[in-house]
């Protein structure tokens, strides 16, 4: 509607019910709840973004029809903690009008391979990892990297394949980290939780926005590394059929023997 | 019920009523000066806090006695007066 045509009366009524109607009491409540958490936005927008928040413009209170939404200031800081501190989910992208996220709506922003159409969007040297870690058929491997040797059943003992990559050198130094994102366990809240596990469950407040900006600032840094990762492998694709010879001399041995250790053969 | 007024338990309660002071939830007190915040500084909202607190508990909490106590009148049976009312 143009910003000068005059209100209906029927949005003028709506208007003055929505403003004068007495709510019922566990309305109040949850109108109340929205404005406690608001406020605790709204201080930390102060806290972090003090330059911005003493030059904003936007409103503090949400909208009539929108009381225990976002209000505008709250939605501006959701923007600007997604842009400088780490990445969050936005309400508008996420929720209805009038409803609020129950905690930091933090992005996960795990390497996903659980589709077939994820899977073959990504580029071969992942594809590699995902196999390597056990995400993949044994048949669809040969289509994959066709010289490579079959991927050996059994327990890998992962400080002997560290030991094994660090003395290849090169690429392979840092090859264990491919299979840490894959196998989401890097130890980084950001790279270990992917969208069909629980969204990590955290309370907006000020410990919480510290701890999860240094947490993105390192997620960044071992995200650098993984494309740069992989990046060379997929320049140097014979290395990816090294690579599986190295996870295949991993294998644990069973106490006592030369035999790898291998549990579908016990 | 006036005309039980003076006559035993029930004088008592409605004395009890009238002389109850007026009283409104403060959660219903509170949210109706949050209807207006458009027109508050930041300075009064932030200073809201501590109210915020006692309201949201203290209204949820005289909210869940009203409900209770609406629940055992509803579930009260009637009992006879052993006095016959006025005019009968």
């Amino acid at each position: 509607m143009d910003s000068n045509t005059p209100p209906t009366i029927g949005a003028i009524t709506r208007r003055l019910q929505t403003r004068y109607r007495v709510p019922p009491v566990g309305e109040a409540v949850e109108r109340l709840e929205a404005w406690r958490e608001r406020i605790v936005l709204l201080q930390l927008y102060q806290i972090f973004f003090p330059e911005q928040f003493a030059h904003s413009h936007q409103s503090v209170a949400p909208g009539l029809d929108n009381a225990t939404g976002y209000a505008d200031r709250e939605r501006e800081f959701f923007a600007l903690v997604n842009m400088h501190l780490f990445p969050v989910a936005l309400p508008e992208d996420y929720l209805p009008r009038g409803e609020r996220f129950s905690e930091i709506p933090v992005l996960t922003q795990a390497v996903e391979w659980f589709s077939d159409e994820e899977f073959s969007q990504l580029p071969r040297p992942v594809q590699v990892f995902v196999a390597l870690v056990g995400g993949m058929d044994a048949m669809d491997w040969n289509t994959i990297v066709p010289s490579a040797p079959a991927i050996l059943n059994g327990v890998r003992d992962m400080q002997h394949f560290r030991r094994l990559c660090r003395r290849a050198g090169g690429v392979f130094t840092d090859a264990p980290l491919g299979l840490d994102m894959l196998s989401y366990s890097t130890g980084n809240l950001f790279l270990d939780s992917t969208s069909e596990m629980e969204t990590p469950s955290v309370a907006w407040d000020a410990d919480a926005v510290h701890f999860l900006t240094a947490e993105w600032r390192a997620a960044k840094k071992l995200l650098d590394r993984f494309n740069r990762l992989v990046d060379r492998f997929e320049q140097n694709p014979g290395a990816l059929v090294r690579m599986t010879e190295l996870w295949n001399r991993a294998l644990e041995k069973t106490k006592g023997t030369d035999e790898p250790h291998n549990p579908d053969n016990r | 019920m006036d005309q039980f007024a003076g006559r035993g338990a029930h004088a008592n309660i409605l004395a009890a009523l009238r002389a109850a002071p007026r009283h409104v939830n403060p959660a219903i007190t509170l949210e109706r000066e949050l209807a207006d915040a458009a027109n508050l500084t930041l300075e009064q909202v932030f200073a809201l806090q501590p109210r915020l607190a006692h309201a949201v508990e203290q209204g949820a909490e005289e909210a869940r006695a009203v409900d209770d106590a609406l629940r055992a009148l509803r579930a009260a049976r009637a009992v006879p007066t052993p006095e016959a009312p006025d005019g009968f």
